[in-house]
């Protein structure tokens, strides 16, 4: 039984995968093994060799190389949570109370264990896909770089596992904790979202602490090997030397994190049914009846988007913390800014056109914490109907979509433009360009967020995390973002000298003008067929 | 104010719905029966511009749904057989979402969302979210819905399905009161004393095709509609 309910999980997982949902079969061998490959390349090449083994490889000189391994797996350990929290964290708690076949599972004659194990079989997964991006490279420089032995060998792949199970008893701890707020409180969603911040928050608090512990352990490494470390320091230690070939050590960390597993679990198991079976834990609201105020069809439609993105936690923690963390970057370079200015002009000599440019890439790379449009057509579901029997075009729908995007990032990426602008002391001519590139890469994001999702929708979903997270659409989006950003910032650190920052900034700010333009057209013209075609 | 002819529907390779042809007159409740994937909802998908289609035209109120799909689904308003709604909104929203897209003004609205909420005793329910209504309670609000614009012609699919006895007796003075005013129904049903009792005209589909339709008199003679169908339904070789 258990094994039918992981299946279904597994398929529900990986569903877009093995199903073409828009023909209704399922995909040839062939375009499978091109997905297969496609993802392999972008979650494993490009992540985890071109960024994090390049990342590794440079602490391993440093650190495996000295003798210090330890600090090397604690340092890539905690890069893989990051990286691990990051991809289930959010998700768990509508993968394991929200799943809208919670009630038939239950309905059946399945132990509620089994439930439950099948629900956090995927946050699991998720949790270990995002993770391993780190942790393999990470391993397999480790073994090319230390002297080994059969326990140098086993006991870092040990550590891998343990960091993966520290990630889902996290992820795990604020699904039910985000539950048993929810169960008290009318407004779900934005109490939901907001423990989930505060968790988040101090989960990166935390983590940014032990950070500067390291880095401050790096300044003076010498020093350090001589002296014993102490306080959180000598746990650190402990932890990191559990994969660094000290069976005892590692047993001791497995065996914690196996204690706080039961811990996490006999909890859940207690509560499971009580939250899921909860649907308000507040007083029914009476209706008074009162004079509303009449809206276009075009306002009544960005409405409902609004209503759909403010009422699920999931949507907004995954798909719109840009919204939030684009003003809290833009205070960071108020307070920052001299520093980080000062690095600049040490490195690359001063243009403010420069920093504009970098700017831009920045903007770019944080822009796509929001990707509400990215998931837009496949929250529609199985209302779908409602839509497409209202007297509307298909392209204001779909334009309804594109401003709820907008309207959530757009202010803040201004907010993010004009602060850098005042902080960097960039001038009049490049702080205009520069507001025209964040508007421009707003607009863009907005529509090829659209774009990916109409050329793969899902409707068929039974958890809308499974289109809002695990999606193939909204990962390409995030992707492409990152890459544009990166782009941005190489063009503008290789190309100002003999082109001029200006130049790079006219160039990128054109394009993404033109690419915004280019995709509007797009969803006119093909994207209004598509979407009637759902 | 509905004309479909010829109407050909294909998924894939296989026939749905095969050169059906009805004409729904003004004032009329016509009955759409059939068993299970006959290719009822096929059909009504196709005549309120949810599902495309290969061949024919389906007209409302004189236009084609192809050319002037918005025309003219400011005339109609469709139920479907599952109520899907924005679970997300509470009632009174999602009933003011509409009433906004189809552009009923603020008094006209209000008249209506009381007079039918009332009739459905939905009222004081109207401020709770959807996702907290029964499926009883989520059709109540599809219908009610569906009359806020005051349509043409109402489409339902097994509209009585999940419906008390009161509520289901309350939809049909209102579908009644609709044609009375010159508007008109079809809807999809599995109840065929319903269809025997509601309907002016009838139409009977099976594997796609129209085998038999026309008034009830016509369809049903002297026996039930119940028999009728059942015969029908066991027979092979069935000409319209």
């Amino acid at each position: 039984m258990l094994k039918t309910l992981l299946k279904k999980q597994l398929l529900e997982l990986t569903r877009n995968f093995f199903y073409n949902a828009k023909k209704n079969k399922a995909r040839p061998k062939k375009q499978i093994i091109g997905m297969a490959v496609l993802y392999f390349v972008l979650f494993y090449v490009f992540l985890g060799i071109g960024v994090f083994g390049a990342m590794a490889y440079g602490l391993s000189t440093a650190l495996v190389s000295a003798g210090h391994s330890w600090m090397y797996f604690l340092i890539m350990s905690s890069v893989a949570i990051v990286m691990g929290v990051f991809g289930s964290v959010f998700s768990t708690y509508s993968s394991l109370y929200l799943a809208t076949d919670n009630d038939l599972l239950l309905s059946m004659p399945i132990p509620v264990r089994y439930i439950m194990a099948s629900r956090l079989s995927s946050v699991y997964l998720v949790g270990l896909l995002y993770s391993s991006i780190v942790m393999i490279p990470s391993l397999v420089v480790y073994y090319l770089k230390a002297q080994l032995s059969l326990l140098k060998v086993i006991c870092p792949i040990v550590m891998a596992l343990d960091v993966t199970l520290f990630i889902f008893i996290l992820s795990v701890a604020l699904g039910w904790v985000v539950a048993r707020f929810s169960m008290k409180v009318r407004n779900k969603s934005l109490v939901t979202t907001a423990v989930a911040l505060v968790f988040i928050a101090a989960y990166y608090y935390f983590y940014m602490k032990a950070m500067n512990n390291i880095q401050e352990i790096l300044a003076s490494l010498s020093a350090m090997v001589e002296k014993e470390p102490t306080g959180i320091m000598r746990i650190l230690r402990y932890i990191g030397s559990a994969a660094s070939g000290k069976p005892v050590n590692l047993i001791v960390v497995t065996a914690a994190l196996l204690v706080l597993l039961a811990a996490v679990y006999v909890i859940l198991n207690r509560t499971f049914i009580r939250i899921v079976t909860t649907k308000t834990g507040v007083a029914k609201v009476k209706y008074r009846e009162k004079a509303v105020k009449a809206r276009s069809a075009m306002k009544a439609l960005t409405f409902k988007e609004t209503k759909r993105l403010t009422s699920s936690s999931g949507y907004m923690l995954n798909c719109a913390l840009g919204t939030l963390l684009m003003p809290l970057v833009a205070v960071a370079l108020i307070i920052k800014g001299n520093l980080i200015s000062e690095a600049i002009v040490s490195m690359f000599g001063y243009s403010p056109a420069f920093f504009a440019m970098i700017l831009a890439g920045v903007i770019s790379l944080v822009i796509v914490m929001n990707d509400i449009s990215a998931p837009s057509v496949s929250l529609e579901g199985k209302t779908l109907w409602i839509v497409k029997t209202l007297p509307v075009s298909s392209l204001q729908v779909l334009h309804a979509k594109m401003w709820n995007h907008v309207m959530f990032t757009l202010p803040s990426t201004l907010i993010l433009a004009i602060a850098g602008c005042i902080v960097l002391n960039i001038g009049i001519m490049d702080s205009i360009l520069l507001v025209i590139f964040a508007t421009s890469t707003c607009f863009y994001q907005a529509m090829f967020g659209l774009f990916v999702n109409l050329k793969k929708p899902n409707l068929s979903w039974t958890n809308e995390i499974t289109v809002i997270k695990q999606s193939f659409g909204v990962f390409i989006v995030l992707l492409a973002g990152w890459l544009l950003g990166i782009l941005q910032i190489g063009t503008a650190v290789l190309l100002s000298r003999t082109l001029g920052a200006r130049s790079v900034l006219v160039f990128w700010t054109l394009l993404m003008t033109l690419l915004a333009v280019l995709l509007d057209g797009w969803i006119r013209k093909k994207g209004t067929v598509l979407f009637e075609a759902l | 104010m509905l004309k479909i002819t010829h109407l050909t529907k294909k998924y894939g390779e296989k026939i749905a719905v095969d050169d059906l042809s009805l004409e729904i007159k003004n004032g009329e409740i016509y009955g759409f029966i059939g068993h299970n994937g006959a290719g009822k909802t096929t059909t009504i998908k196709s005549v309120v511009g949810i599902l495309g289609f290969e061949d024919g035209t389906i007209e409302i109120d004189g236009m084609s749904i192809k050319d002037n799909p918005i025309e003219c689904k400011r005339k109609i308003a469709y139920i479907p057989d599952n109520p899907d709604l924005y679970d997300y909104m509470s009632a009174i929203k999602y009933l003011n979402f509409i009433a906004d897209v189809f552009g009923v003004g603020e008094q006209e609205r209000m008249d209506r969302i009381r007079k039918y909420a009332d009739a459905f005793e939905l009222t004081s329910d109207l401020a709770q979210p959807v996702n907290s209504f029964s499926h009883g309670m989520k059709q109540k609000l599809a219908i009610i819905a569906a009359w806020i614009h005051n349509p043409k012609l109402v489409i339902m699919d097994e509209p009585f399905v999940g419906l008390d006895p009161k509520a289901a007796h309350i939809l049909k003075e209102m579908m009644r009161e609709l044609c009375d005013n010159g508007g008109a129904i079809f809807f999809s049903t599995h109840v065929l004393e319903v269809a025997e009792k509601l309907c002016d005209k009838v139409a009977i589909i099976k594997n796609g095709k129209l085998i038999k339709s026309g008034t009830m008199e016509d369809v049903k003679g002297d026996s039930s509609l119940e028999s009728v169908f059942l015969e029908l339904e066991d027979s092979k070789d069935t000409e319209a």
